[in-house]
Protein backbone atom coordinates (compact mmCIF):
# COMPACT_ATOMS: atom_id res chain seq x y z
CA UNK A 1 0.00 0.00 0.00
CA UNK A 2 2.48 2.24 0.68
CA UNK A 3 3.81 3.11 -2.92
CA UNK A 4 4.22 6.88 -2.77
CA UNK A 5 5.41 8.69 0.35
CA UNK A 6 5.43 12.02 0.61
CA UNK A 7 8.03 13.85 3.04
CA UNK A 8 6.80 17.45 3.70
CA UNK A 9 10.13 19.22 4.31
CA UNK A 10 10.90 22.38 5.26
CA UNK A 11 15.11 21.84 5.81
CA UNK A 12 14.43 22.03 9.32
CA UNK A 13 16.61 19.56 11.57
CA UNK A 14 13.07 18.30 12.64
CA UNK A 15 12.25 17.24 9.01
CA UNK A 16 15.35 15.65 9.26
CA UNK A 17 13.98 13.55 11.47
CA UNK A 18 11.29 12.80 9.55
CA UNK A 19 13.28 11.97 6.32
CA UNK A 20 14.97 8.58 8.48
CA UNK A 21 11.42 7.60 8.96
CA UNK A 22 9.98 8.30 5.68
CA UNK A 23 13.45 6.81 4.26
CA UNK A 24 12.63 3.52 5.97
CA UNK A 25 9.45 3.04 4.68
CA UNK A 26 9.97 3.84 1.21
CA UNK A 27 13.30 1.14 1.67
CA UNK A 28 10.83 -1.96 3.40
CA UNK A 29 7.82 -0.73 1.15
CA UNK A 30 9.65 -0.47 -2.09
CA UNK A 31 7.91 2.42 -2.31
CA UNK A 32 8.54 6.20 -4.21
CA UNK A 33 9.66 9.08 -2.50
CA UNK A 34 8.42 12.62 -3.08
CA UNK A 35 10.05 15.46 -1.17
CA UNK A 36 7.79 18.23 -0.58
CA UNK A 37 8.91 21.88 -0.04
CA UNK A 38 6.61 24.83 0.58
CA UNK A 39 8.63 28.01 0.13
CA UNK A 40 6.30 30.20 2.63
CA UNK A 41 6.39 33.99 0.65
CA UNK A 42 5.44 37.13 2.88
CA UNK A 43 2.92 38.97 2.14
CA UNK A 44 3.12 41.41 -0.83
CA UNK A 45 4.40 44.79 0.41
CA UNK A 46 3.90 48.60 -1.42
CA UNK A 47 5.59 47.71 -3.90
CA UNK A 48 4.08 44.48 -4.55
CA UNK A 49 6.93 42.39 -3.99
CA UNK A 50 6.85 38.97 -1.75
CA UNK A 51 9.97 37.50 -0.18
CA UNK A 52 10.43 33.79 1.39
CA UNK A 53 9.95 33.74 4.75
CA UNK A 54 12.43 32.05 5.49
CA UNK A 55 15.83 34.58 4.87
CA UNK A 56 18.13 31.18 3.98
CA UNK A 57 15.28 29.88 1.75
CA UNK A 58 18.27 29.15 -0.71
CA UNK A 59 20.30 27.40 1.72
CA UNK A 60 17.15 25.16 2.68
CA UNK A 61 16.63 24.35 -0.91
CA UNK A 62 20.02 23.70 -1.37
CA UNK A 63 20.25 21.44 1.51
CA UNK A 64 16.98 19.35 0.47
CA UNK A 65 18.37 19.20 -2.99
CA UNK A 66 21.28 17.44 -1.76
CA UNK A 67 19.12 14.89 0.60
CA UNK A 68 16.90 13.81 -2.40
CA UNK A 69 19.85 13.31 -4.47
CA UNK A 70 21.58 11.27 -1.18
CA UNK A 71 18.01 9.42 -1.08
CA UNK A 72 18.26 8.56 -5.36
CA UNK A 73 22.10 7.12 -4.38
CA UNK A 74 20.90 5.33 -1.87
CA UNK A 75 18.51 3.50 -4.73
CA UNK A 76 15.50 5.25 -3.81
CA UNK A 77 12.89 6.08 -6.13
CA UNK A 78 13.27 9.87 -5.31
CA UNK A 79 11.82 13.54 -6.25
CA UNK A 80 11.93 16.97 -5.25
CA UNK A 81 8.15 19.10 -5.48
CA UNK A 82 8.73 22.79 -4.83
CA UNK A 83 5.81 24.47 -4.33
CA UNK A 84 4.94 28.33 -3.35
CA UNK A 85 2.34 29.28 -1.04
CA UNK A 86 1.47 32.59 0.96
CA UNK A 87 2.48 32.55 4.42
CA UNK A 88 0.56 30.22 6.48
CA UNK A 89 -0.57 28.20 3.17
CA UNK A 90 2.16 25.56 3.69
CA UNK A 91 -0.13 22.98 5.17
CA UNK A 92 -2.20 23.64 2.63
CA UNK A 93 0.12 23.16 -0.04
CA UNK A 94 1.20 19.55 1.07
CA UNK A 95 -2.22 18.46 1.34
CA UNK A 96 -2.28 19.88 -2.24
CA UNK A 97 0.64 17.87 -3.27
CA UNK A 98 -0.21 14.54 -1.36
CA UNK A 99 -3.30 14.72 -3.30
CA UNK A 100 -2.32 15.28 -6.80
CA UNK A 101 0.33 12.41 -6.37
CA UNK A 102 -2.16 10.18 -4.59
CA UNK A 103 0.31 9.44 -1.87
CA UNK A 104 -0.26 7.08 0.57
CA UNK A 105 1.21 8.79 3.31
CA UNK A 106 2.60 12.29 4.57
CA UNK A 107 5.59 12.04 6.97
CA UNK A 108 6.34 15.48 8.58
CA UNK A 109 8.31 16.13 11.61
CA UNK A 110 6.49 17.81 14.37
CA UNK A 111 8.22 21.06 14.95
CA UNK A 112 9.63 23.02 12.09
CA UNK A 113 11.31 26.42 11.47
CA UNK A 114 8.59 27.50 14.44
CA UNK A 115 9.74 30.56 17.09
CA UNK A 116 8.20 28.71 19.69
CA UNK A 117 10.31 25.55 18.76
CA UNK A 118 10.34 22.54 21.31
CA UNK A 119 6.93 24.50 22.91
CA UNK A 120 4.55 23.64 20.50
CA UNK A 121 3.82 20.99 17.84
CA UNK A 122 4.73 23.15 14.37
CA UNK A 123 0.77 24.86 13.01
CA UNK A 124 2.35 23.10 9.48
CA UNK A 125 1.76 19.58 11.17
CA UNK A 126 -1.69 20.44 13.44
CA UNK A 127 -3.13 21.66 10.04
CA UNK A 128 -2.47 18.71 8.21
CA UNK A 129 -4.39 16.67 11.02
CA UNK A 130 -6.75 18.31 9.98
CA UNK A 131 -6.74 18.23 5.96
CA UNK A 132 -4.25 15.30 5.37
CA UNK A 133 -5.61 13.42 2.34
CA UNK A 134 -4.13 10.01 3.93
CA UNK A 135 -1.93 8.58 7.13
CA UNK A 136 -0.12 11.26 8.70
CA UNK A 137 2.89 9.71 10.18
CA UNK A 138 4.43 12.80 12.66
CA UNK A 139 7.95 11.95 13.96
CA UNK A 140 9.56 14.10 16.93
CA UNK A 141 11.91 15.87 17.26
CA UNK A 142 13.30 13.50 20.38
CA UNK A 143 12.90 9.82 19.46
CA UNK A 144 12.91 7.62 22.15
CA UNK A 145 15.15 5.13 20.17
CA UNK A 146 15.27 6.53 16.96
CA UNK A 147 12.92 4.33 14.50
CA UNK A 148 9.80 4.55 13.86
CA UNK B 1 6.20 -2.52 20.21
CA UNK B 2 3.46 -0.65 18.89
CA UNK B 3 0.54 1.33 20.86
CA UNK B 4 -2.69 1.20 19.08
CA UNK B 5 -5.61 2.98 20.42
CA UNK B 6 -8.91 1.38 19.97
CA UNK B 7 -12.89 2.78 20.73
CA UNK B 8 -14.16 0.65 17.90
CA UNK B 9 -15.00 3.84 15.84
CA UNK B 10 -14.46 2.93 11.65
CA UNK B 11 -11.47 4.97 11.58
CA UNK B 12 -9.36 3.00 14.37
CA UNK B 13 -10.54 0.35 12.30
CA UNK B 14 -9.13 1.95 9.80
CA UNK B 15 -6.07 3.01 11.60
CA UNK B 16 -5.27 -0.83 12.67
CA UNK B 17 -5.22 -1.86 8.97
CA UNK B 18 -3.09 1.05 7.70
CA UNK B 19 -0.55 0.07 10.59
CA UNK B 20 -0.11 -3.27 9.74
CA UNK B 21 0.50 -2.23 6.53
CA UNK B 22 2.85 0.29 7.80
CA UNK B 23 4.29 -1.64 10.75
CA UNK B 24 2.63 -5.06 11.30
CA UNK B 25 4.45 -8.28 12.46
CA UNK B 26 5.77 -6.94 15.34
CA UNK B 27 3.98 -7.20 19.05
CA UNK B 28 1.68 -4.42 19.43
CA UNK B 29 -0.93 -3.45 22.68
CA UNK B 30 -4.06 -2.89 21.44
CA UNK B 31 -5.27 0.07 24.26
CA UNK B 32 -9.32 1.33 25.29
CA UNK B 33 -9.52 3.92 27.20
CA UNK B 34 -12.61 4.01 29.79
CA UNK B 35 -13.75 6.84 31.37
CA UNK B 36 -14.77 6.49 35.80
CA UNK B 37 -18.64 6.91 36.20
CA UNK B 38 -17.63 9.38 38.83
CA UNK B 39 -16.66 11.79 36.03
CA UNK B 40 -19.40 10.90 33.69
CA UNK B 41 -21.76 11.99 36.60
CA UNK B 42 -19.67 15.30 37.50
CA UNK B 43 -19.68 16.61 33.67
CA UNK B 44 -23.60 16.04 33.11
CA UNK B 45 -25.92 18.69 34.40
CA UNK B 46 -27.48 16.52 36.75
CA UNK B 47 -23.86 16.14 38.94
CA UNK B 48 -23.78 14.26 41.81
CA UNK B 49 -27.61 15.13 42.70
CA UNK B 50 -28.50 11.65 41.39
CA UNK B 51 -25.61 9.29 42.87
CA UNK B 52 -25.82 9.53 46.74
CA UNK B 53 -27.86 5.91 47.73
CA UNK B 54 -29.35 5.71 43.96
CA UNK B 55 -26.24 4.57 41.84
CA UNK B 56 -23.75 1.83 42.53
CA UNK B 57 -20.80 3.69 41.21
CA UNK B 58 -18.31 0.87 41.78
CA UNK B 59 -20.90 -1.25 39.75
CA UNK B 60 -21.47 1.21 36.98
CA UNK B 61 -17.40 1.11 36.66
CA UNK B 62 -17.15 -2.54 36.84
CA UNK B 63 -19.97 -2.60 33.51
CA UNK B 64 -17.33 0.21 31.86
CA UNK B 65 -14.22 -2.02 32.37
CA UNK B 66 -15.73 -4.53 31.30
CA UNK B 67 -17.31 -3.15 27.88
CA UNK B 68 -13.82 -1.52 27.99
CA UNK B 69 -11.85 -4.92 27.79
CA UNK B 70 -14.51 -6.61 25.24
CA UNK B 71 -13.77 -3.47 23.04
CA UNK B 72 -10.44 -3.94 23.58
CA UNK B 73 -10.14 -7.45 22.51
CA UNK B 74 -11.76 -6.88 19.50
CA UNK B 75 -9.51 -4.37 18.27
CA UNK B 76 -6.41 -6.56 19.61
CA UNK B 77 -8.58 -9.43 17.16
CA UNK B 78 -8.81 -6.92 14.32
CA UNK B 79 -4.93 -6.18 15.08
CA UNK B 80 -4.05 -9.94 14.88
CA UNK B 81 -5.24 -10.02 11.10
CA UNK B 82 -3.82 -7.04 10.28
CA UNK B 83 -0.43 -8.63 10.94
CA UNK B 84 0.57 -7.76 14.89
CA UNK B 85 1.34 -9.91 17.40
CA UNK B 86 -1.54 -8.01 19.33
CA UNK B 87 -3.08 -8.31 23.22
CA UNK B 88 -5.56 -6.07 24.71
CA UNK B 89 -5.32 -3.35 27.65
CA UNK B 90 -7.91 -1.64 29.24
CA UNK B 91 -6.94 2.13 30.91
CA UNK B 92 -8.97 4.01 32.98
CA UNK B 93 -9.15 7.87 32.02
CA UNK B 94 -8.35 9.81 35.11
CA UNK B 95 -7.50 12.90 33.59
CA UNK B 96 -7.70 13.42 29.37
CA UNK B 97 -7.58 10.17 27.17
CA UNK B 98 -4.76 11.94 26.13
CA UNK B 99 -2.64 11.58 29.09
CA UNK B 100 -3.79 7.55 29.30
CA UNK B 101 -2.61 6.81 25.66
CA UNK B 102 0.53 8.46 26.46
CA UNK B 103 1.12 6.69 30.03
CA UNK B 104 0.15 3.63 28.41
CA UNK B 105 2.72 4.55 25.55
CA UNK B 106 5.52 5.23 28.55
CA UNK B 107 4.62 1.91 30.30
CA UNK B 108 4.90 -0.25 27.09
CA UNK B 109 7.72 1.45 25.90
CA UNK B 110 6.05 1.93 22.61
CA UNK B 111 8.15 3.19 19.84
CA UNK B 112 4.93 4.28 17.97
CA UNK B 113 1.66 5.39 19.03
CA UNK B 114 -1.68 4.82 15.83
CA UNK B 115 -4.75 6.40 16.07
CA UNK B 116 -8.08 7.03 14.05
CA UNK B 117 -8.52 10.81 13.20
CA UNK B 118 -12.24 11.97 13.54
CA UNK B 119 -11.98 14.16 11.23
CA UNK B 120 -13.83 17.22 12.91
CA UNK B 121 -13.20 20.15 11.46
CA UNK B 122 -13.13 24.24 12.27
CA UNK B 123 -15.29 25.50 15.28
CA UNK B 124 -16.05 21.76 15.81
CA UNK B 125 -12.44 20.94 15.88
CA UNK B 126 -11.79 23.60 18.25
CA UNK B 127 -14.87 22.73 20.81
CA UNK B 128 -14.74 19.39 21.20
CA UNK B 129 -11.01 19.37 21.54
CA UNK B 130 -8.91 16.40 19.52
CA UNK B 131 -7.21 13.46 21.20
CA UNK B 132 -5.10 13.45 18.01
CA UNK B 133 -4.10 16.64 18.59
CA UNK B 134 -3.20 16.66 22.63
CA UNK B 135 -1.32 13.17 21.99
CA UNK B 136 1.09 15.25 19.19
CA UNK B 137 1.42 17.64 21.01
CA UNK B 138 2.62 15.93 24.10
CA UNK B 139 4.21 12.68 22.59
CA UNK B 140 7.77 11.92 22.54
CA UNK B 141 7.58 9.44 19.93
CA UNK B 142 6.06 8.41 16.06
CA UNK B 143 2.69 9.28 16.44
CA UNK B 144 0.76 8.19 13.25
CA UNK B 145 -2.66 9.31 12.48
CA UNK B 146 -5.20 7.72 10.39
CA UNK B 147 -8.47 9.20 8.79
CA UNK B 148 -11.43 6.97 8.46
CA UNK B 149 -11.95 5.70 4.70
CA UNK B 150 -14.77 8.08 4.87
CA UNK B 151 -12.37 11.12 5.65
CA UNK B 152 -9.85 10.41 3.21
CA UNK B 153 -12.04 10.17 0.59
CA UNK B 154 -13.97 13.58 1.22
CA UNK B 155 -10.64 14.96 1.73
CA UNK B 156 -8.98 13.54 -2.01
CA UNK B 157 -12.34 14.81 -3.66
CA UNK B 158 -12.04 18.66 -2.32
CA UNK B 159 -9.48 20.22 -0.14
CA UNK B 160 -10.78 20.99 3.62
CA UNK B 161 -10.71 24.29 4.73
CA UNK B 162 -9.33 24.80 7.97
Amino acid sequence: MFKKIVWATDGSDSADKALAVAKMLATESGGELVAVHCEELTLPGKGGGSLPVAANEDDLRAKIERQVSDLSADGITATLETTRAKVGGAAHAIASAARAHESDAIVVGTRGHTPLAGLLVGSVTQRLLHIAPCPLIAVPTRDLDGHA
Amino acid sequence: MILICYDGSDDARAAIEVAGQLVGAQRATVLTVWQPFAEVLASTPLGWGIAPGVLDIEEADNVSRTAAERLASEGAELARQAGFNAEPRQSIQLETVAHAILDEAELIGASAIVMGSRGLTGLKSLLLGSVSHAVLQRADRTVIVVPSPAVASSRKRRPARS
